[in-house]
């Protein structure tokens, strides 16, 4: 309860601020309460509230998941004091609209109750639409914008309709009472239950971009300023495919039958695309966006097999791909402002025209290959692990293959970034920009000693 | 009885329509069919017992967002002549999409009406939609999604002002 | 045709993998192990026809660029294969051996019911490990690399009832993931030193390094750091006896004879940039010396059959980077070369023991079983003598041409050498006289199950046998005046190593060795033949032996200190992670994958009217196939 409250009042603060003089201020005010949302949160202070019965429920995972949301929260509006990002909208609202959308994202982190889970979608969704659409005067900007609304809004159409019919079924929101129903009625397929789950799978799938759903993606991503694709990539992921994994182990574990398939055939069709179209992408952005789906793949593994541990895997799993990606946003947003564009090419010597940042770009890059020692390692081994001890060993086997794909195309950033001359003079890192790459980094790195309190605390 | 052929009425109102809506030329000519959809399902409110909800219905979409959709027709001065003409395979691809899902769910949900409608027999007894039992369910169970959706309305009306004002010099 | 022939050396395995992972069930089982063998022997076949029309005429290489893998500016990586002299003795090893472990697996695994699943998985092995000999660049050589390292997994996880092959699984994987991470970063640096990752151009410019230039000492080390974790050698090793929890003729191919020679291949192949390496070679010879001794003190009190033959394996590759760390790199190859044939030859005729015995693998409950299994005892025999050194069988020629190099080198290193050979010999004959000499130990109803087994099983032992004892004429001693065809042979690649030593020297050594393993056996007879000594009880064993018998505590050592929190984490796995391995399998689809991206790439049409369609036809597929089923 807290955490919803400090959030929402934040975002409304930082609204406030604008009308003053308080405008300088909105970056630390609103770093400060999200460093204070996780203190709140870490400490587990008024967490639970009479007011949350059956709505939501702040346990183990869903403050493990919301300590990731608020730290990531707080690197991307960090960099929010970087002068150069090209965006239209002011500051003050981006940041409110960030915090608005992060609300949203634990919302869906923590929900007990599908209409917390659809309002959580819908908060974490529409200040995105806007900030899509942050380039106003750009028409890929626009572009960006009224695809993501629309797309969206099909999405959304597929969730609610999904609850509907599920509330048809058992007649309860709560996931607690949908598990129960499921566990009385063991029934193969009785329609309305189980159609209405698949269409919820096929919304929230919609969210995670992934395939067949996923066609958003990449042109949103494109048109977006890069902080706010940076958002997209990692607090949105994160937060849809925890809200997914919530929805999916807690509300319909006993209808594993009716869905698993579904998931597996989603989850390989998504590698395929995500790592096959990465392959052919010369833009560094669009190629982030398909690795962006092609973890999304991966993470629909970990949502395979629910069970002991499997919670942790994914968490690893999303930390790792979220800081990893994080980092790579930040090099894109050093380069633009450097003067570089969105392509490869202007990775062109990073290494030798800023050392620092060519060293965590290829850290970054190297956890998403999946490379010991790092975080990504972690993140692969446990989620194929947990799929292989529930037998889903061809899928494995694909999806191993898959990140071997994966390996060709993270490697051209960092060929990029070492072997090739310098595309420009050597340049200075804002110091939030080098704050936000120390910091995810060191979470890259050091997430690899984490695994085992993970497990043990979740 | 009665409420069967009710209930029937009102849906092929409603389906016609809705197809209505999506096929005619003329914009002006959508939105009205539009309100009459919603009419239509007002009307489905009425016969599950939820007077209030029809009311609130007819009066924010039949009413308001309607109005806002033929203002916005009348802005952009839209007519037949701009509309975009969307090629053949463009209609074919929709109508083909559109039309397996309608299949599939029918076929699906086909086999679900002997064992669910006792359930929702209860919606029709009692004072289940009226304002009264609507308003405790809302302000105690739902009290907490219902104060978050402000978050929500917050970021749409601040996301629309953005996007609408004007920059300095423009 | 060459091309075509070389193309389909690693080909067929991969087609019998498919073959008989798809069809597996419905061939059978004979057929399944038969296409799964006849490939196998395909290919074998096609190496020996590419021998006789190339090799003959004195050509050096044949490379064949298959596409391109990886192409950008600054790096392209072509998928290519070479066939040079050594990866032409690598193909006929892994082809001709790994044949005689497929027909024998028929007989082995007859009653097992992933007859299918099991001839695939050996299949798929078979190609990955000839696509690591056959690769033209260190990028190919690493799918083939991961992809072995797969099949390992998959093959030692095989009976995955089994919770503890389970961990052993999860063992080799992790202790070889720290390999790969050194062989990642030898790759990345090699990358960026040379701009090419193609054994050619590789050697070629780092010739223009001056020798012990720190970034070749560098790269050197780090590979040797993935050859270490993949060849098991100190202190990498201890997955490697875990891993005897797979069926035996797993262990006979993947652990004896082919992949873990892997790590001994790499050094061999980038022989150009270790001479270079004064530091690294030294690193390489302390610890393939280390790893000779201390496993095979190790190996001197082991129980289980399986395990004596594990920790010899560690040994004997110890006793090959020895040579490797002496810059004899033919002398290396020529003992894989034997090793080979006489290792997968005791892995099989230990399987034969343990078929007999039904599972049984403890040798204090063997004994005596000269007469139940004549044929596995004869081929036993000469499996033993070979990795003893008693002439004239393999073992011999190729033990003796290392210990010539070491005496050469510093014969300091050369009697601690002798030691190992000595303590090799010792258990052997140990393991030897307790298996088929004495009484039978067993209880009545396993003494009146024992029989030999079948001749698909047997007809593979003797077939090795006879390797064991012919192989080593392939590198007669230059004092024998014969040539020395194996060192002949690799010349193109390794270049021709001088021998310095006088004759009388040569035979003096030759001596020194044949006769401590002669001692080796006598003290064994003694021991175990004459007074019939057995193992005693872990409780009542003292002393020197208990920390023998505990593997030095190694494992111990490891879980409580050194990597603690990595095996914390490895105990989670243990009920989680459950026996398949995961990176790797590169290659299959590398060839198709940039065709597929640029579809894909075209599907994102910018249309969104075309997303929605997507998104709406894909929620009707679910649907329509969620309300058939």
């Amino acid at each position: 309860m807290s955490l919803y409250l400090i959030l929402s009042i934040l975002g409304a603060l930082v609204l406030l601020s604008s009308l003053g003089r308080g405008k300088r201020l909105v970056v630390p005010l609103a770093i400060a309460g999200l460093l204070g949302a996780l203190a709140v949160t870490g400490m587990g202070l008024g967490l639970d509230h009479p007011l949350l019965k059956g709505m939501a429920e702040f346990d183990r995972y869903a403050v493990l998941f919301s300590c990731l949301l608020l730290v990531l929260g707080t690197l991307v509006v960090l960099l929010l004091t970087n002068p150069n990002e090209r965006s239209d909208i002011p500051r003050v609202e981006m940041a409110a609209l960030l915090l608005f959308s992060l609300t949203g994202g634990i919302m869906m982190a923590s929900f007990a109750h599908l209409v917390m889970l659809f309002l959580g979608v819908e908060i974490l969704s529409i200040p995105l639409y806007i900030l899509a659409g942050a380039r106003k005067r750009e028409r890929a900007g626009n572009e960006a914008a009224l695809k993501y609304f629309i797309t969206g809004s099909f999405a959304t159409g597929f969730l609610l309709f999904g609850i509907a019919l599920i509330y048809g079924a058992t007649g309860s929101f709560s996931t607690r009472a949908i598990a129960a129903w499921a566990e009385a009625n063991p029934a193969v397929f009785t329609p309305m239950f189980h159609l209405g789950l698949l269409l919820m799978l096929v919304g929230l799938a919609f969210k995670i971009s992934a395939a067949p759903f996923h066609f958003w993606a990449p042109d949103v991503y494109e048109g977006s300023p890069s902080i706010v694709t940076s958002f997209m990539s990692t607090v949105v992921k994160v937060a849809a495919i925890a809200a997914f994994y919530r929805l999916f182990s807690e509300a319909f574990p006993a209808a594993a039958d009716a869905w698993s398939w579904v998931i597996a055939a989603v989850a390989a069709l998504t590698l395929a695309v995500g790592n096959l179209g990465a392959l052919a992408q010369r833009s560094f952005k669009r190629l982030m966006a398909y690795s962006g789906i092609s973890h999304a793949g991966f993470l629909l593994l970990a949502l395979l097999s629910v069970g002991p541990g499997s919670a942790g895997a994914l968490w690893i799993y999303a930390a790792a791909y979220s800081f990893a990606t994080l980092i790579a946003f930040v090099s894109l947003l050093a380069v633009e402002a450097a003067g570089g564009g969105e392509s490869l090419e202007a990775l062109s010597g990073l290494g030798r025209r800023n050392p620092f940042l060519g060293v965590c770009l290829t850290i970054s890059m190297l956890s998403l290959i999946g490379v010991p020692p790092l975080a990504g390692f972690f993140g692969k081994l446990f989620v194929f692990g947990n799929a292989v001890s529930q037998r889903h060993v061809v899928l494995v086997v694909f999806a191993v293959v898959m990140s071997a794909v994966g390996m060709a195309y993270y490697m051209r950033p960092i060929i990029q970034t070492w072997l090739r001359p310098p595309a420009g003079s050597p340049f200075q890192l804002s110091t939030s920009q080098a704050w936000v790459l120390g910091i995810a980094t060191a979470f890259v790195v050091l997430l690899a000693a984490a695994p085992v309190w993970v497990m043990r605390f979740l | 009885m009665m409420s069967s052929i009710l209930f029937y009425g009102l849906s092929t109102l409603l389906f016609a329509a809705a197809l209505l809506v999506i096929l005619s030329r003329n914009p002006i000519h959508s939105a009205l069919w539009l309100v009459t959809a919603f009419f239509a399902v007002a009307g489905h409110y009425v016969l599950l017992n939820a007077q209030f909800l029809a009311a609130v219905h007819v009066i924010v979409y039949a009413g308001a967002i309607m109005v806002l959709f033929l203002f916005t027709i009348m802005l952009l001065n839209l007519n037949k002549e701009t509309e975009p003409q969307h090629s053949l395979l463009v209609k074919l691809a929709g109508l083909v999409a559109g039309g397996m899902l309608l299949v599939v769910m029918v076929g699906a949900l086909r086999r679900s009406s002997a064992e669910t409608a006792s359930d929702l027999a209860t919606v029709h007894s009692g004072t289940v939609g009226l304002v009264e039992t609507l308003g405790k369910v809302l302000f105690r169970d739902f009290l907490l999604p219902f104060e978050l959706s402000s978050i929500l309305f917050l970021a749409a009306l601040v996301g629309a002002v953005v996007l609408g004002k004007k920059e300095l010099g423009e | 045709m060459k091309n075509l022939l070389v193309v389909l050396i690693p080909l067929l395995p991969l087609l019998g993998f498919a073959v008989s992972g798809l069809f597996g069930k419905r061939l059978g089982k004979s057929a399944t192990g038969l296409l799964a063998s006849g490939m196998v022997l395909l290919s074998f076949l096609c190496a020996a026809a590419l021998a006789m029309l190339h090799f003959r005429t004195g050509d050096s290489a044949i490379v064949v660029n298959l596409f391109s893998w990886i192409r950008m500016p600054g790096l392209s990586i072509p998928m290519g294969l070479l066939v040079d002299p050594l990866s032409l003795m690598m193909v006929f090893v892994v082809t001709g051996i790994g044949f005689l472990i497929h027909v024998y697996s028929i007989g082995y695994m007859h009653d097992d019911d992933g007859v299918a699943r099991f001839f695939s998985y050996l299949n798929l092995f078979t190609f990955f490990m000839l696509v690591l000999v056959l690769a033209d660049n260190f990028a190919v050589l690493f799918i083939g690399w991961e992809g072995v390292g797969l099949c390992s997994y998959l093959l030692i996880g095989f009976w995955f009832k089994n919770h503890a092959f389970n961990g052993a699984a999860v063992k080799a994987f992790v202790v070889n993931r720290i390999g790969d991470a050194g062989f990642l970063l030898g790759l990345f640096l090699m990358a960026m030193t040379f701009g090419s990752l193609s054994f050619a151009e590789v050697f070629s410019r780092a010739a223009s390094f001056g020798s012990g230039a720190p970034a070749i000492t560098l790269i050197t080390l780090f590979l040797f750091i993935g050859a270490s974790g993949k060849s098991a050698q100190i202190p990498l090793y201890t997955w490697l006896p875990d891993a005897m929890a797979g069926p035996t003729p797993v262990s006979a191919l993947i652990h004896a004879a082919t992949m873990v020679t892997a790590g001994v291949y790499l050094v061999i192949r980038s022989n150009a940039l270790y001479a270079l390496a004064p530091l690294t070679m030294a690193i390489i010879a302390a610890v393939g010396l280390a790893t000779a001794i201390w496993a095979g003190l190790i190996a001197l009190s082991q129980r289980d059959i399986k395990k004596v033959l594990a920790y010899s394996t560690v040994s004997q590759l110890g006793f090959m980077f020895l040579a490797l760390g002496m810059g004899a790199w033919s002398t290396g190859f020529f003992h894989v070369f034997t090793h080979a044939f006489f290792k997968a030859l005791l892995f099989l005729g230990a399987g034969s023991v343990i078929h007999a015995l039904s599972g049984e693998q403890d040798i204090r409950r063997m004994g005596g079983l000269r007469k139940a299994l004549p044929v596995t005892y004869a081929t036993m025999l000469a499996g033993t003598l070979a990795i003893a050194g008693i002439p004239p069988f393999a073992g011999f020629f190729s033990k003796d041409e290392i210990f010539a190099k070491v005496f050469e080198h510093a014969p300091a290193l050369w009697a601690i050498a002798l030691a190992g050979a000595f303590v090799t010999s010792f258990y052997m004959f140990r393991l030897f006289f307790l298996v088929f000499h004495g009484e039978f130990r067993g209880d009545a109803t396993a003494k009146h199950h024992l029989h030999e087994s079948p001749k698909v099983m047997t007809a593979p032992l003797v077939v090795l046998a006879l390797g064991a004892l012919g192989a080593g004429f392939a590198g007669l001693p230059e004092i024998f005046g014969a040539p020395h065809w194996i060192s002949d042979f690799l010349a193109p690649v390794t270049g021709r190593g001088e021998s310095h030593l006088s004759h009388a020297t040569e035979w003096m050594l030759m001596g020194a060795s044949v006769a401590t393993g002669l001692l080796a056996l006598l003290f064994a007879w003694v021991r175990y033949g004459v007074k019939g000594r057995v193992p005693a009880e872990d409780a009542s064993v003292t002393g020197v032996a208990r920390w023998s018998l505990g593997k030095f505590f190694i494992d111990e050592l490891y879980d409580r200190a050194i990597v603690k929190p990595l095996f914390r984490f490895s105990a989670w796995i243990h009920d989680v992670l459950d026996r398949r391995g995961l990176d790797g399998a590169v290659g299959a689809i590398a060839g198709i994958s940039p065709w597929l991206g640029q579809q894909v790439r075209l599907l994102q049409t910018g249309n969104t009217a075309f997303y929605l369609f997507a998104m709406a036809l894909g929620v009707f597929l679910i649907l329509f196939v969620a309300t058939l089923r």
